[in-house]
């Protein structure tokens, strides 16, 4: 059952890629009306996939790695949704942050299955669904914004080389990219400090001791602290633009790193290899 | 089969006439209306319309084809008696197009192919405006109106169809564009114009219409500045408060005639960090330029040049020109349409082969009933010549009338429906006495039965008298 929602999940999202694509080559309004109305189907039944899976995972007690990425995705959208709900007009984001979406989705499902969460049993307290879902909804800013943020460069480049070529038209100008960034710059350390003080919480409840300084831990304050100092940065001095997007970038590195390279390989709390 | 109209066009534009004659001939500043005065006094043609704008002046008319050499000497008499000019004098200069090439041309026109500026939108409105004239005059009939409406749903059709009207083709849209596509809505953005030239003050006409907050004004002369900032309702300040002006600014419009830069890349450095790393982006139209050209590998600042701007345009019209191509295919299938509703449209032929059935089924029948009543005087015969002549005039009358009437709306399916239905396309066959016959029963059978109808129910008694109405038409 949860299948079938998920490869029609899947299966729409693609369809409404190449509606986006449609409207960034012609930028028509009726074209975005339909290829967000088959997005939007797309996410109902992605959400219905996942309220089976949620209900399967409290269940069975099993978590493998992958729904992460599942999870990811789907948060994408959301956040997609919510920005096109705002007066920022960045629609054209659409057709590059699906690729990102499908590409998370095909991992999901080469991903193989063993690999489980090892908190598998711990998983009935009221703090570590929050801190999966505050850490996991950080990272789908940060993804976001990595999206808004290499928009952000090509139109940047476009216009100071005097070079007005086939992105120009059809990118958001770019003070509109640059206040999408802001907020996912916002939301996402938001998010992400949340995580660290449900997950402090949860691990002195369970293991007796706040912070542990495994690998995992070490790499997000590392990512917290970049947050930290791009708001800084932002708020005081005005560190925007194509700064605040290199910055985006070398976030995202990081967590690249913390997400695949720890949760896969090193040894340690967070582990799902072994 | 040839058409019995002419659509003709005559015109001149700005690549085939110097202003002084186009001038003379768009009747702007004549007391009446070329199309008004034309109706009074020639009556050679059946339809009119006229169009002038700054770069064109074209007549078009459509009339019978019998008519043209009529039509040619009244019409050059007419322009020689409202220009002045002779009529060899005007002649080199106008085009004459006929049918195919004039409705290409004027679907041309309307989508702004043939614009000084390749796509301009405004020669729509004129089209329309000048059409508006025709209808209030009523000069313009079935043709010009369908011509019309034709040219106004291709021009759509080009305009959503083909990017010919994309991109900025003059520099200050250009500008205005370029500074939407950085600072996106430009409603709480500031305008610093550096120098009260005339330049500047156009170049902030777009920006002003698009909503701009607010305008500072920074001039060597500041009593100049304040006129100008009365005009924008904004601030004047002097060149040495440059600095101050750069900081609140956020789109910067340079045309002071200054030697050597005004704006230099320390001063706009020293900004940055006071402006909050803000994007800047500086317009220089000055010539000599008046912003040191370092400035635009500032971060978060983007100095455009006259020169780039310039090159920004030129690419968009190159990218109209082959937009222009496509629009050419979409107005050659329309005017290929218009073509074949034309043909369609002239209907004097099924009329004719309509009369001709009818007359020879009437000479039949009467040749019949003669060979039956040998007896009748020449007095008695006349009677009932005269009395199937008006029968079978009574009778054509109608489809005659669905033709002239309806051809304009239904067109070719008025027309193909009577063809039809009186078999002009096939070959004569007469009728036997056998088959009347049996038609006869089967009018007798239907009336029968709407009698005993009748008497069974009052409401369903309408219907059927209706359908015998119809069946005895």
């Amino acid at each position: 059952m949860a299948d079938l929602f998920f490869f029609l999940s899947f299966f729409i999202y693609t369809i409404s890629w190449i509606g986006f694509g449609f409207y960034f080559k012609t930028l028509k309004k009726e074209v975005l009306k339909y290829a967000q109305f088959v997005l939007l189907l797309g996410f109902l039944f992605h959400s219905i996939f996942w309220i089976i899976k949620i209900y399967q995972i409290f269940t069975t007690n099993i978590l493998p790695f992958k729904y992460l990425l599942n999870f990811l995705s789907w948060e994408l959208v959301f956040i997609y949704f919510i920005f096109a709900l705002t007066p920022i007009k960045t629609y054209a984001t659409g057709f590059f942050l699906l690729p990102l979406v499908l590409l998370l989705l095909i991992l999901f499902v080469i991903f193989p299955q063993q690999i489980l969460s090892p908190f598998s049993k711990l998983f009935k307290s009221f703090w570590f669904p929050l801190h999966a879902f505050t850490g996991l909804l950080s990272h789908g800013f940060l993804l976001f914004g990595v999206v808004t943020s290499l928009m952000y460069l090509l139109q940047e480049r476009e216009i100071k080389k005097k070079h007005l070529g086939f992105f120009f038209k059809k990118l958001p100008p770019l003070e509109y990219l640059d206040k999408v960034n802001e907020k996912c710059l916002y939301l996402g350390f938001i998010f992400l400090s949340f995580a660290m003080i449900s997950g402090a919480v949860w691990s002195e409840a369970t293991f007796g001791n706040y912070w542990r300084w495994s690998p995992k831990e070490v790499i997000t304050l590392i990512l917290w602290l970049i947050y930290a100092v791009l708001i800084h940065q932002r708020v005081l001095i005005g560190w925007r633009g194509k700064k605040a997007s290199y910055m985006f970038l070398l976030g995202f590195s990081i967590w690249l790193i913390s997400f695949f390279m720890i949760n896969l390989f090193s040894k340690g709390f967070h582990t799902y290899a072994s | 089969m040839p058409l019995k109209i002419t659509i003709l066009l005559i015109g001149l534009n700005h690549k085939t006439a110097p202003v002084e004659i186009r001038e003379k001939l768009s009747f702007k500043n004549s007391p009446f209306h070329p199309l008004e005065k034309l109706k009074k006094e020639f009556s050679s043609f059946k339809e009119a319309y006229f169009l002038s704008t700054c770069n064109r002046v074209e007549f078009c008319f459509v009339l019978e084809n019998y008519q043209k050499t009529n039509f040619l000497t009244d019409f050059a008499s007419f322009l020689e008696k409202e220009s002045s000019f002779k009529w060899k004098e005007l002649e080199p200069h106008l085009y004459f197009l006929e049918n195919e090439k004039a409705i290409k041309h004027l679907f041309e026109v309307a989508c702004g192919l043939d614009s000084m500026v390749i796509g301009e939108p405004q020669i729509l409105g004129q089209v329309k405006s000048a059409y508006k004239d025709a209808l209030n005059y009523r000069t313009s009939g079935i043709v010009l109106n369908r011509l019309l409406h034709k040219c106004f749903s291709v021009a759509k059709k080009v305009r959503t169809e083909t990017g010919i009207g994309g991109g900025a083709v003059s520099i200050s849209y250009a500008a205005y564009t370029l500074a939407k596509k950085i600072l996106g809505s430009l409603r709480d953005k500031t305008v610093l114009l550096v120098g009260a030239g005339e330049m500047a003050e156009l170049a902030c006409m777009h920006f002003v219409s698009g909503g701009i907050r607010k305008v500072l004004i920074a001039n060597r002369t500041i009593s100049k500045a304040v006129e100008l900032a009365e005009k924008f309702r904004g601030e004047a300040y002097s060149l040495d408060e440059l600095t101050t002006a750069l900081t609140k600014a956020d789109i910067v419009i340079s045309s002071t005639g200054a030697p050597s830069c005004v704006i230099t890349k320390n001063m706009v450095a020293s900004i940055l960090k006071p402006r909050k790393y803000k994007p800047l982006f500086i317009i220089d139209i000055a010539v000599p330029r008046d912003v040191e050209p370092e400035v635009n590998k500032l971060e978060n600042v983007y100095l455009y040049d006259i020169d780039d701007l310039k090159s920004v345009v030129e690419e968009n019209l190159k990218e109209r020109k082959k937009e222009a191509l496509r629009a050419q295919v979409i107005i050659e299938t329309e005017v290929f349409k218009f073509q074949k509703w034309l043909k369609e449209l002239d209907f004097h032929p099924t009329i004719r082969a309509l009369t001709e059935k009818a007359e020879i089924l009437r000479q039949k029948e009467l040749a019949k009933t003669f060979k039956k009543l040998k007896n009748l005087s020449e007095e008695e015969k006349e009677a009932i010549e005269i009395l199937t002549k008006s029968l079978t005039q009574k009778l054509l009358y109608y489809p005659i009338n669905f033709i002239k009437n309806s051809y304009h709306e239904e067109g070719k399916y008025a027309i193909s429906l009577i063809r039809q239905i009186f078999e002009l396309d096939e070959p004569f066959k007469e009728v036997s006495d056998h088959e009347i016959e049996s038609l006869s029963y089967e009018i007798e059978k239907v009336k029968k039965e709407d009698i005993e109808k009748s008497s069974d129910s009052q409401t369903e008694s309408q219907k059927n008298s209706n359908s015998k109405k119809i069946l005895i038409q």
